[in-house]
């Protein structure tokens, strides 16, 4: 009788999964079990893509078999691998320092570019146009819910800014407070935060509920299939 | 000059000044550095000898001017001892007593206990004078007797009241009259000197004796015949009086051992009748108050001994082996008396004694009976005079006994030597005397029996009484003037501290105390309630999702309505052409694989069950490639569930696996600047840009749209930042989890995302523009809103609790 890998894969899933499922109880043996085959499988995994699809064919294997000019344009990159390896000794670490800033430094100005003009611009552009009557006439919306939408971003968007304003004055009473029209918008701001972390909660929830449910019919379809002959 | 800091208190004094100003400690040690010859003794060494005329500059003030005045006055003495043409008293009857008179005039002389005890007097309290010389006769002497003092301790004078020492000379430290020595030239001490004296002038001098001469203090001893000017004023004196009393008292003098016998009778006689005409300035004043008394109640209460001297001596019995006993410079008087009586031989017959008398008077009295006392002739019939070292008269009988017999610490020295000669001799034992309590001044004479020990290096043998070494004897003693003679001050070692500043501390105290004290966890109930509260609520929703799942319910219809984002997304897809290149991006972790595969399932089935284009894969997660994989080739775990695999996609035909894409934002970055260059391979290192999926593509802006499927904001983000400029009019379409989609919705709002979505609930709309086809949105329906709606109601019912309970603790505190 031949075992199908779908059953091997079907039972190790619903093992694995009842193990997760036992922290209801505590932290125990069988979970930690579980996160441990997790983690070093995953780490296994990795160091395997890493190699495979990394370093071998865009390092070593045009290094060995490449032409002279893919060999020559390795050098840097070679050196800089080398010298973050370094970074492993304490001693030796600083000499890794050139590289890494090297990456930082790369990695700074392509996320700042991106955020820039990928963010930040877009987005103010598109809160401006939030009362465009053209747009919204392209659209097909209403102008009046056009106008509520946008009267609700733009008060969203500058009483979540300044309930972060912390500048406040001593009054003669002795208490610490803002002006009343920054504390006014502070607190419309508040509602406008409370709500959207409700909604980041609900998402999350959402996502987490939709995962348990796929584990449980993944569980109940996996056992009425062992009864199946 | 400059000041000089007090080696006891530190304090600063001026260098004028021999003494502190604040603890009259000396300033100026007398002792130098112990260094050469001055160095301290080692355990087991001897001490050297040394010069004491070297010593005097380190002697005390007190005893330097002692010594001056000791000098002086024996120098006057001498010189009118030489003028004096009084007989000499019998030089073979040495008187014994005549430093009695010499106490007498001391007037801070102590009777001593003995004789209070008889007397019934209290004995008078000490006097602080100055030393008089009468007293120092013992201590003072030739340099070299400092050094005899050294040798021998017996024979170093004492004061009349201080306590012999205790510790036995050596040896070599007895004179050599009381050792059994010869005397060598050399050898001086002060009782040798004047036994010499009058064992010297007995022999030439008919007259009787007249009292010794006080030796001078630093008279040097220069031969075997000490002249008048040695012997001590009280000596000198008695020697005086005695003369006085024999021309008063014609007693007939007993023949003993000690030549010219009656002039012992005839000193007495002259004590007796001087007594109450002449006071000598020398006697202590309880001698001169009780003089007149003493006489009278002598003259009715004679000492048996002076009564006893009166009578005619008894046949004279020759001193046995006398010429066997060698005394050297020993009187002869004493040699006579040695073999034939001891004062302290026990008495066969002791003369009954009067009540108040001593046992040594009693001692004494035996005598009387007896032979002839040695000290017999001195005092034969003096029994008028009043012996000098008792208030009250001395019963005669006892006192001649005293005058007549040798004392003990004489026979010690005589009898140790010739033991044998003593013992055959025919001392009669009815004359021995019982030893007796001894005066201080005899006691002062007294060697030491006990032996020295060698390894005893200190010299000096002071008994110390107080501090941690009394008892103690042998200690090293303190430089002069080094000792404290103030008392230290007392400083309290309690802290001085005022109410305010206890109070401070006990407050310090308490918040100290509050930091580390552990506070009571009351919440133990309270986390045994929350944990039956989870087992509770996961029970419920496992329970409910597994009956509902298994039980494949249809109550819950799917949504209605297809929002903007949606139909947007929907209608992106539709607008892709036939068999082109999409670029699907896998951004989502394993966990999360159930929901995104559930919401992209239907957008993929809607757009290949049209469209039918070559799809790219690719992903910035190292399991993205994997991912892509199971969801292109999985068929889901649900009955009549339409399923990617449905479609029969075949790797390197229908589709392409770039894999991981290494570097991040820049790794996107890169891809779209050269997505050739930034992912050359596939998932099986297989060249993908010669692929038919990717055939004729090679820039981003070449695919017809552009998926990524996400679960986070931040990937989302980042492919639509990096491709922003690289990707042209390519549309973007997001299919994000539910946790995301709040995030990317304002990408959606700048138009820069085509469409959206998110989760179950956009995939269950999206299923709906799929006809007949169902999927796994369909199966989850019931169970995700089931599960939403329960926890809906279970958030709403917490809040409610909570708020009750807000509002009851709100009331209590109100009302308290």
């Amino acid at each position: 009788m031949t075992i199908s890998p779908d059953l091997v894969t079907g039972a190790l899933s619903l093992i694995i999964t009842l193990f997760i499922f036992s922290y209801l109880i505590g932290d125990n043996v069988l979970f930690r079990v579980a996160t441990y085959i997790f983690v070093g499988v995953s780490a296994g995994f990795i160091a395997g893509v890493a190699w495979w699809q990394v370093l071998w064919p865009k390092l070593i294997q045009p290094l060995i078999f490449g032409s002279i000019i893919d060999q020559a344009l390795l050098a840097l990159p070679l050196l800089g691998t080398a010298l973050i390896l370094v970074k492993i000794s304490p001693r030796l670490a600083k000499m890794g320092s050139p590289a890494m800033a090297y990456l930082v430094g790369a990695g700074a100005a392509v996320a700042i570019g991106g955020a820039l003009t990928g963010t930040l611009l877009p987005q103010m552009a598109a809160t401006i146009n939030a009362f465009d009557i053209q747009a919204a006439t392209i659209r097909n919306m209403n102008l009046l819910t056009v106008m509520f939408n946008g009267a609700v971003i733009l008060l969203g968007t500058v009483s979540s800014l300044a309930y972060f304003h912390f500048g406040a004055y001593v009054r003669p009473d002795g208490t610490v407070r803002r002006i009343l029209p920054i504390e006014l918008l502070a607190w419309i701001g508040r509602v406008f935060i409370a709500i959207t972390l409700g909604v980041i909660f609900a998402g999350v929830y959402a996502a987490a509920l939709t995962a348990l449910i796929e584990r449980i019919s993944s569980i109940i379809y996996f056992i009425g299939t062992l009864q199946l002959p | 000059m400059p000041d000089i800091a007090c080696p006891v208190c530190g304090e600063i004094n001026s260098s004028e000044h021999e003494f502190c100003q604040h603890c009259q400690s000396r300033l100026n040690p007398l002792t130098g550095s112990l260094k050469g010859a001055d160095a301290p003794i080692q355990p087991g060494q001897f001490p050297t000898k040394k010069n004491t005329a070297e010593l005097e500059p380190i002697l005390p003030q007190w005893l330097r001017d002692a010594r001056d005045n000791a000098r002086k006055s024996a120098e006057e003495q001498a010189s009118e001892a030489a003028q004096k043409t009084q007989p000499q008293p019998n030089a073979s009857t040495p008187d014994l007593l005549a430093g009695l008179q010499l106490q007498g005039a001391d007037d801070e002389e102590e009777t001593p206990d003995w004789l209070a005890t008889i007397t019934g007097v209290k004995p008078k309290s000490k006097k602080v004078e100055a030393e008089p010389t009468e007293v120092h006769w013992v201590e003072l002497g030739k340099p070299d007797d400092v050094i005899q003092k050294e040798e021998a301790p017996a024979s170093r004078g004492i004061t009349a009241t201080q306590l012999p020492s205790r510790d036995a000379p050596d040896e070599g430290g007895l004179p050599s009259w009381l050792a059994g020595t010869p005397v060598e030239d050399g050898e001086t001490d002060e009782l040798t000197a004047w036994l010499r004296q009058a064992d010297t002038r007995e022999q030439p001098r008919a007259n009787p004796p007249a009292p010794k001469a006080e030796p001078a203090p630093d008279a040097p001893e220069a031969g075997p015949v000490p002249s008048e000017a040695v012997l001590p004023d009280w000596l000198k004196q008695m020697q005086a009086d005695q003369s006085a009393a024999q021309a008063l008292q014609e007693t007939p003098k007993e023949q003993s051992p000690l030549a010219d016998a009656s002039s012992d009778d005839d000193w007495l006689k002259s004590l007796q009748q001087q007594s109450t005409a002449q006071v000598s300035p020398e006697m202590p004043a309880w001698l001169k108050g009780d003089a007149a008394s003493l006489l009278k109640e002598s003259e009715a209460e004679v000492p048996a001994w002076l009564k006893s001297s009166a009578a005619p001596p008894p046949a004279e019995e020759e001193p046995p082996a006398q010429e066997q006993f060698d005394l050297g410079d020993v009187p002869d008087w004493l040699k006579a008396a040695a073999p034939q009586s001891s004062v302290y031989e026990e008495a066969a017959s002791p003369a009954p004694a009067a009540p108040e008398t001593p046992e040594w008077l009693l001692s004494f009295q035996s005598h009387e009976s007896g032979s002839t006392p040695a000290f017999a002739a001195e005092s034969p019939g003096e029994t008028a005079q009043v012996p000098a070292f008792t208030e009250e008269s001395v019963p005669a009988a006892n006192a001649d006994n005293l005058f007549t017999e040798l004392p003990d610490w004489l026979n010690a020295g005589v009898r140790e030597p010739e033991a044998p000669s003593f013992a055959a001799s025919a001392a009669p034992k009815e004359e021995a005397i019982s030893p007796g309590e001894l005066p201080s001044w005899v006691q002062a004479m007294r060697p030491v029996e006990t032996p020295m020990t060698p390894s005893s290096a200190s010299s000096d043998q002071t008994l110390e009484t107080r501090g941690a070494l009394a008892g103690l004897q042998g200690v090293l003693p303190a430089a002069p003037g080094m000792e404290p003679l103030s008392k230290p001050k007392a400083y309290s070692i309690k802290l001085q501290a005022s109410e305010e500043q206890r109070a401070h501390a006990a407050l310090l105290e308490q918040i100290l105390a509050a930091e580390t004290a552990p506070e009571p966890i009351a919440s133990i109930p309270f986390l045994i309630v929350q944990r039956s509260l989870r087992w509770l609520l996961a029970g419920l929703l496992l329970l409910v999702l597994f009956a509902v799942l298994f039980l494949r319910t249809g109550l819950f219809t799917l949504p209605a309505g297809e929002s903007n984002s949606i139909k947007d997304a929907r209608i992106t897809t539709e607008g892709i052409p036939e068999k082109a290149p999409v670029l699907v991006v896998f951004d989502y972790e394993p966990a999360l694989a159930g929901e995104m595969e559930a919401a992209a399932a239907p957008l993929f089935d809607h757009m290949i069950l049209l469209k039918h284009p070559n799809l790219t894969f690719i992903s910035t997660s190292p399991t993205g490639g994997l991912l892509a994989e199971r969801f292109i080739s999985r068929r889901f775990d649900c009955i009549q569930c339409v399923s990617p695999a449905d479609f029969n996609y075949e790797s390197n035909i229908s589709y392409v696996n770039l894999g991981y894409l290494a570097g991040g934002l820049t790794g996107v970055r890169a891809f779209a600047e050269n997505p050739s260059t930034a992912a050359p391979v596939d998932i099986n290192r297989a060249n993908a840009w010669g692929s038919a999926p990717l055939q004729g593509v090679s820039s981003l802006s070449q695919f017809a749209a552009i998926l990524v499927i996400t679960d986070n904001a931040e990937s989302a983000r980042t492919w639509i930042e990096q491709t922003e400029a690289k990707r042209g009019s390519v549309p973007v379409v997001m299919i994000s989890s539910a946790q995301a989609a709040p995030m990317i919705q304002p990408y959606y709002d700048s138009q820069q995302v085509k469409g959206i979505v998110s989760g179950l609930h956009g995939a269950a709309i999206f299923e709906q523009s799929n006809p007949g086809r169902t999927g796994l949105a369909r199966a989850y329906w019931d169970a995700y809103s089931i599960g939403m709606l329960l926890a809906a109601a279970l958030v709403a019912v917490g809040g409610i609790w909570n708020l009750a309970l807000g509002i009851r603790e709100r009331k209590t505190a109100e009302g308290k």
